[in-house]
């Protein structure tokens, strides 16, 4: 499942507790991520599923369900 | 007029203790911190030996984030930070942050994340390389890190000398406060080099000592030295002028008076005949000091066990001091924690400090066999008590640096 994929590697690269990682979750305000996390998930997700993410996508993304939401409809593009 | 500069607090990570108490007991005791190396499988290396650091976990003093985003050489730089400005006790509050600055020395920078991020270039293709690469080993980063962590918004520079960028990041922290470009400077050096990469590349160069025996492997000015046992570890000093450190009231631990640096502008590796700019740097730092050689009590050498550098540094110091060259206690840190490249000179710098408030010459350990080219007092096995009042350090680096600076007791005014 997506959102599981997407949590571990927050997990990892944040070190946030998994209980923390909600799909509503905000990324900036809530879970403290900065350019330099997102950076790093998005070449995480794209290595792991093969797929481009670009960076005026990535500059929309609000809460963790939005990536989610990103990932799942590029792989299913 | 220029400010006066002192000393106001220490820090370091070393392989003869995690702080600067532990390491300066152990180093008075003549500790070895030299062994078989642990971190890597070493395979078929030449080179066995390494001082590596003891029981340090980087998950002790930093957050999960912090332990992925940073390179080793960062995460000692800002524990030793750590422990310098704790020691200072500077009040942020108080404080003008942007008249504190970050001088910093390294030899290497990020060579573990270096590495790794090459092989995943090489085995996995450009989209597999991290995009914390370039932000975790720049060799700036360090200084960079340390300025974010202290909030310090005032000049932030690297030295990049080799061998010689501890104790050039001292002397140009030093230059900035005489001149009154900053109040406050967290100075000294962070090097973490003990890696395959590291370890090839200086073997190939023959300037490792290949002995098996930890304690007889780094062994300045012994005929039978036959070159430098790799170090890693931080040390930083709190450089603050004299008139803001006494007006907070601040432990001063000694005054720095005099610094000075040269080019051989003679060849990549290998110091110039007669160490004469090696010598040139000491008597730079003797006549920005204003005092004559014969004031000088002790000199901390760089001393790293190579063939070369302990004759051309024994020859430089008779150069500087003449007859009187005889008389001057002269001893190496690197005998006991190794050489730690751009590291080095600010950990030798805490051993000059130490040495000076508490009037004692650590020893030059592992010493059996007299060389004929290296004659003077290096102090040897036993460390020896005497009332110091000028204490030098040198720093040599690859590429023909060379750096002395001075401490000079603190005694009430």
């Amino acid at each position: 499942m997506i959102f599981e994929k997407v949590k571990n590697i927050m997990m990892d690269i944040m070190g946030i507790p998994e209980d923390e990682l909600l799909l509503q979750s905000h990324l900036y305000d809530e879970l403290d991520a900065d350019s330099l996390d997102l950076s790093q998930i998005i070449v995480e997700l794209e290595n792991a599923y093969q797929i481009e993410i670009e960076n005026e996508d990535i500059a929309n993304f609000e809460k963790v369900e939005d990536i989610v939401k990103h990932v799942e409809n590029k792989i299913n593009e | 007029m220029k400010k006066r500069v002192v000393i106001t607090g220490l820090g370091a990570i070393t392989p003869i203790g995690n702080n600067v108490i532990d390491f300066w007991n152990h180093a008075k005791k003549g500790l070895c911190g030299i062994d078989y190396i642990k971190s890597f499988d070493i395979g078929n290396s030449k080179v066995k030996l390494a001082a590596e650091l003891k029981e340090f976990d980087p998950n002790n003093f930093f957050d999960r984030k912090q332990v992925k985003r940073l390179d080793r050489f960062s995460h000692l730089g800002i524990t030793a930070t750590k422990e310098a400005y704790a020691d200072s006790r500077l009040d942020k509050a108080k404080i003008n942050r942007e008249r504190l600055g970050v001088i910093i020395g390294n030899g290497v920078g990020g060579i573990t994340t270096i590495v790794e991020e090459t092989n995943k270039l090489l085995n996995g293709g450009m989209h597999m390389v991290s995009p914390l690469f370039v932000p975790k080993s720049i060799p700036n980063i360090v200084a960079g890190n340390i300025a974010i962590a202290f909030d310090a918004k005032g000049i932030s520079n690297t030295v990049i000398t080799a061998c010689a960028a501890g104790t050039n990041a001292i002397g140009e922290a030093f230059r900035s406060i005489q001149y009154d470009d900053a109040d406050i400077i967290i100075a000294g050096g962070s090097e973490a080099c003990i890696t395959p990469l590291m370890l090839a590349g200086f073997t190939n160069l023959n300037a490792l000592s290949l002995k098996n025996d930890p304690k007889r492997a780094s062994i300045p000015f012994d005929q039978e030295r036959d070159g430098f046992v790799m170090g890693e570890g931080s040390a930083i000093l709190i450089l603050e002028a004299l008139d803001h450190a006494l007006k907070r009231d601040a432990k001063i631990y000694c005054e720095i008076v005099g610094y000075g640096s040269t080019s051989d502008a003679y060849h990549l590796t290998s110091p110039a005949p007669k160490g004469e700019g090696g010598a040139r740097a000491m008597k730079l730092a003797l006549k920005n000091a204003g005092i004559p050689p014969k004031e000088l009590s002790y000199i901390n050498a760089h001393g790293t066990s190579t063939p070369h550098n302990d004759q051309a540094e024994t020859e430089a110091i008779k150069t500087v001091f003449e007859e009187y060259s005889y008389k001057i206690p002269i001893s190496s840190t690197k005998s006991m924690i190794g050489h730690l490249l751009g590291a080095a000179g600010a950990v030798e710098a805490v051993a000059s400090i130490k040495s000076l408030q508490e009037n004692y010459i650590h020893p030059t350990i592992g010493y059996k066999l007299k060389d004929k080219t290296c004659d003077l007092d290096y102090v040897v096995n036993k460390g020896r008590r005497v009332d110091l009042n000028y204490v030098l350090s040198n720093s040599f680096g690859f590429g023909g640096h060379n750096a002395s600076i001075i401490f000079k007791k603190w005694e009430e005014e």
